[in-house]
């Protein structure tokens, strides 16, 4: 049987061929291959490498969705595992880029597996020194600013 | 053969690569000692954390995990200075009527105060109290 494949194309101009039911996980995907069939989708504001970390992420999802009633509850269990590992292997800044893909392309489950690690490493650091150091941000307080701030919020235990 | 980075990022959580909607994402699933952490961070994450939209927002998410207490301290200032609080308990803290898990129960306190409203012990006991009760 054969499936109806669409093409999306990277910011690199590197053309990828994937199932419409992969693709169509993102719900602007979805929207335009309704509205433009049988067109390439140029994706211009995603790396080569991004968008196979997407596609990567999305056939996996639509292959387990396809399983249906009821195994569902243990491949979810799987799924969830699977998601975990996924953005586990991946480094901070493609993390970031990963999360923006998701975003820009309507995919919320991969949103959120995304935001959910952000805030996971958010979470991991001792300070804001090395949630700063870890997300490269820049420090606009004085000493004195951030004593007070800690000041007023003192955390109990 | 690395294509240079795009300059979407750097990896970073910033105004220039994520969007506002974005950091709140970020931001509602932090746990509440982490999001106290975050208020050092730079003058932009504690803007959004102050946010009232945010603390809403935080609020709300937070009732949703379980065994979430959460305390939000509105200050006032007319004169003599105030806090309201606002207690939410989820009802799973409760064990006399763990029937309806998915029921919250929502207490608004108004302390009086001349002093910094802190979380002291007697704010401990005052949840043992709501708790047994």
């Amino acid at each position: 049987m054969s499936k109806k494949m669409i093409v999306l194309k990277s910011s690199e101009g590197v053309s990828f061929v994937v199932e419409e039911a992969v693709a169509r996980q993102s719900k602007i995907i979805s929207f335009l291959v309704e509205e433009f069939p049988d067109r390439e989708l140029p994706l211009t504001n995603m790396t080569s490498e991004i968008l196979r970390k997407t596609i990567e992420y999305c056939k996996k999802h639509v292959v387990e969705d396809d399983g249906g009633g009821d195994s569902s509850s243990s491949s979810s269990g799987d799924l969830k595992e699977w998601d975990v590992k996924f953005v586990a292997e991946i480094d901070q800044p493609r993390l970031m880029d990963l999360l923006m893909a998701a975003n820009y392309l309507d995919i919320p489950s991969l949103l959120d597996v995304t935001c959910q690690k952000v805030a996971d490493t958010i979470a991991a650091c001792n300070d804001e020194k090395e949630i700063r150091a870890t997300f490269n941000i820049e420090n606009d307080f004085t000493e004195e600013e951030v004593e007070a701030i800690r000041m007023e919020n003192q955390y109990p235990i | 053969m690395e294509t240079p980075r795009k300059k979407l990022t750097n990896g970073s959580v910033n105004s220039y690569s994520l969007s506002l909607d974005l950091m709140i994402e970020i931001f509602k699933r932090l746990p509440l000692k982490t999001l106290i952490r975050s208020l050092c961070v730079s003058k932009q994450w504690a803007s959004i954390i102050r946010g009232r939209y945010f603390v809403k927002l935080f609020l709300n998410e937070s009732l949703t995990r379980p065994k979430s207490v959460v305390f939000v301290f509105r200050k006032r200032y007319d004169g003599l200075s105030y806090s309201e609080v606002s207690l939410k308990i989820a009802h799973e803290l409760v064990p006399s009527s763990s029937d309806a898990a998915s029921s919250l129960a929502t207490y608004h306190v108004t302390v009086h105060t001349l002093q910094r409203t802190k979380i002291s012990p007697s704010v401990h006991r005052l949840i043992r109290y709501l708790a047994q009760g």
